[in-house]
């Protein structure tokens, strides 16, 4: 077994050697791109066809390509390889809000020198709401690879299902619950509204938060930020997400589920209304599944009064580039990323083989100016439900990325969850232990709250 | 006369002999050793080593922090947190999964016929992945819709939270290993008790002594030994307990059910912080080895 070591770690090394002393005029740079073996064909076969494209665009740049394996531990596996040393050249799973705690990490490479040449972005032709978070005095260390509208997902199947006529979309909580307790019958199972728990908790809360009119955090005038979700609009958010458990019993007791449950149900028309994204689900989703677009409608966060502009929560996830990489390989991986990503021509020629092959990716590029053009492109995409995503862009809200972010939404999981599934709690309750939470944060992390 | 020469030559082979046979044994031995303590031992001294600096994966190691993680996990309540759940899931383990495989194998042991046909029903369970009995329990125990409510309702019950109650959910991860997995340690105690003396047990009987008296003063106390083994190892699986966590409830409700590995896969997964998450995963590896040192002491006193 030690002589078969020894003899495997000799093949390895000299594996690495080959690929860095590949010729001087050839680059490589890798990729983690790949689809995994399991893909749809059309997936794969579509994937192929991009990087064809990129390989001629590119002849001298070798592209090692790899498939991750795209389930919850993507981060770790980054890091290992990070540390490894062979972690990809670029990177587009990590979600912008992760950025600011990599840029203090230093696990990604200052790309300043790219974006401040960049004519796109000198145009005003890139979107905006990240940048924030992917920049840190002054420098860039991500650009944006597209953004999802995440809000409320009406399955009109299942409220077919119901047997409950709809007549209008619900626009406020108090018709919104109204609704969500007719169409609601665990018996079959049939939900009004399912949320997300577990690690997302405080996620789903943040959009109810600002359609109770509210905050999570503002900006202090010395760049700290007030915690503001134990203000009364989030006090009112949590004692209504309680109530639609409890009260109006339209919303799932199971706070434990993950993300993927919802998924399942949209998938099997047990659930109403969601807190989820048509962009969530696959070409491969509608066919398997028997899901039909027209049965999908977005809509935004219903509000607590007329008086609040309805709120939709824009996530999305960015491009960073390995910090190990030399310069030769970011300069190349650089024209790459902005080709692929940003490129009229290309991208539309990406659009047009998603409409033929039927691929339902609707999420925002990162090129806002064709975002129009690429809805009008996916012509087999219902116009009703690409009218609602023009429209429920215009109050799009960017997820909060304040420093010690993901550190506060940590934190407040658990409060919500005793919150959530104590059955008869009081408003006074609930504000204490939002005040509590918010103590800690401001106690922990000094510099970045303070009241 | 003897001849001194001749007999300390014999013994010269032999010893020559000797450690031959020592040579050989210890060149067997050492492919498992080196890669034991390369991928045993190297871990673990390499995690110490990097608890003492704030880790950069660029630069590994990083900066020299001293005791810091070590200081802060004892002031982090979230740390007092997970040592709680610890210590709720040593108890919950001991009271619900820990006696039970003695029973069943005290049962058996009884049984004339068919001793073989009951070993294997109460075994094969046990050969089910955990994580896949995980999961399948944790949609047994959904609030809204599983099993376990629909049982009880039908049974005139009202429905419970299972999982989402705090007062509930030990009782909840702790069911499907009551349940299901007693068949591996049951063929352990199972073993030992055959081979206690059947001579024992036959005095006793001659002296009037039940069943519950040959079980309680014969039989407990000469696998006395494999019990405590058994007790040991529960209590070091309830300390490195995160399959339970992590699949059934995410740690909650409320942080209820986070336990310390747990806890540190947040550090390094949620936050990157690896140098916090490997020193709770040595403050975690210190428990472990003081509770198998005194399980050692015990095995030696015997």
């Amino acid at each position: 077994m030690l002589i078969m070591g020894i003899i495997f770690c000799c093949f390895g090394c000299s594996n690495n050697n080959e690929k860095k002393d590949n010729g001087s005029k050839n680059i490589t740079i890798t990729t983690w791109e790949k689809p995994l073996d399991d893909a749809s064909d059309v997936t794969k076969a579509i994937y192929e066809a991009k990087m064809q494209r990129i390989r001629d665009k590119f002849p001298n740049v070798n592209i090692v390509d790899i498939a991750d394996s795209g389930d919850s531990g993507y981060r770790q596996r980054y890091d290992k390889a990070l540390m490894a040393g062979n972690a990809p050249t670029y990177y587009s799973r990590f979600s912008y809000t992760d950025i600011p705690t990599r840029i203090k990490n230093k696990t990604l490479a200052d790309i300043s020198e790219y974006v401040n040449k960049w004519e796109l972005k000198k145009e005003d032709k890139v979107i905006t709401q990240f940048d924030d978070a992917i920049t840190s005095d002054d420098k860039w260390y991500a650009i944006p690879s597209e953004a999802y509208l995440q809000a409320t997902l009406i399955h009109k199947g299942a409220l077919r299902k119901s047997g409950v006529n709809v007549a209008k979309m619900p626009e406020t909580w108090e018709e919104f619950s109204d609704l969500g307790q007719k169409v609601t019958d665990f018996s079959k199972p049939l939900i009004g509204y399912e949320i997300v728990g577990v690690n997302w908790t405080s996620w789903v809360y943040t959009a109810w938060v600002w359609s109770a009119g509210g905050d999570m955090v503002k900006t202090n005038d010395d760049s700290t930020y007030k915690i503001t979700f134990n203000d009364e609009p989030g006090v009112d958010a949590a004692c209504f997400l309680h109530d639609m458990i409890w009260k109006y019993k339209m919303t799932q007791k199971d706070i434990l589920q993950d993300i993927s449950k919802i998924y399942s149900d949209v998938k099997s028309g047990s659930v109403c209304f969601s807190w989820a994204s048509i962009a969530d689900f696959s070409n491969n989703d509608f066919e398997q599944y028997d899901l039909k677009m027209e049965d999908l409608s977005m809509m935004p966060m219903p509000v607590k009064d007329k008086s609040i502009k309805p709120p939709v929560l824009s996530g999305g996830e960015v491009y960073t580039f390995n910090p190990r990489a030399t310069k030769e390989e970011l300069d190349v991986a650089w024209d790459i990323v902005t080709y692929m990503n940003y490129d009229e021509d290309e991208l539309k020629t990406q659009w047009k083989v998603n409409n033929d092959n039927k691929n339902c990716n609707i999420k925002m590029p990162g090129r806002k100016d064709l975002y129009k053009t690429k809805l009008d492109m996916l012509t087999f995409v219902p116009q009703k439900n690409k009218d609602e995503l023009v429209d429920m862009g215009n109050n799009v809200i960017a997820e909060p990325f304040c420093p010690n972010w993901t550190e506060l939404k940590s934190e407040l999981n658990n409060p919500l969850q005793k919150i959530y599934l104590k059955e008869n709690i009081t408003r006074a309750e609930v504000k204490e232990i939002l005040d509590e939470c918010a103590n800690s944060l401001y106690t922990k992390y000094p510099g970045s709250f303070k009241k | 006369m003897i001849n001194v020469k001749a007999v300390k030559k014999k013994q010269q082979i032999r010893h020559k002999k000797y450690m031959g046979e020592q040579i050989q044994a210890y060149l067997f031995l050492l492919p498992a050793i080196i890669l034991f303590l390369l991928f045993r031992y190297y871990p673990i001294i390499e995690g110490f080593f990097i608890s003492f600096f704030d880790i950069d994966i660029i630069h590994l190691p990083g900066k020299f922090s001293g005791f810091k993680n070590y200081v802060r996990a004892f002031s982090d309540p979230g740390f007092y947190n997970a040592l709680g759940n610890n210590i709720r899931y040593v108890l919950y383990s001991i009271l619900m999964t820990f006696w039970e495989p003695i029973v069943l194998a005290i049962m058996i042991n009884e049984v004339k016929r068919g001793k073989t046909f009951y070993r294997m029903l109460y075994f094969l369970p046990a050969v089910a992945p955990g994580i896949a009995v995980a999961v399948l329990f944790r949609y047994i125990w959904q609030p809204d819709y599983g099993l376990a409510n629909y049982i009880i309702n039908f049974l005139g019950l009202p429905s419970q939270l299972w999982l989402n109650d705090v007062k509930q959910v030990y009782f909840c991860l702790n069911f499907p290993g009551m349940l299901l997995c007693g068949g591996m340690t049951m063929v352990i105690y199972l073993a030992a008790m055959q081979d206690v003396p059947q001579e024992q047990y036959e005095a006793a009987m001659l002296e009037g002594a039940g069943f519950f008296k040959r079980t309680w003063s014969i039989m407990l106390p000469q696998i006395s030994n494999i019990i405590i083994s058994m007790l040991i190892l529960t209590i070091i699986a309830a300390f490195n307990e995160i399959n339970k966590p992590m699949v059934m409830t995410g740690g909650g409700p409320a942080g209820s059910t986070e336990s310390m590995i747990y806890y540190a896969y947040k550090q390094a997964t949620d936050y990157l912080d690896y140098s916090y998450a490997i020193a709770m995963a040595n403050i975690v590896f210190v428990i472990i080895f003081i509770v198998t040192a005194i399980q050692m002491k015990f095995q030696n006193n015997d």
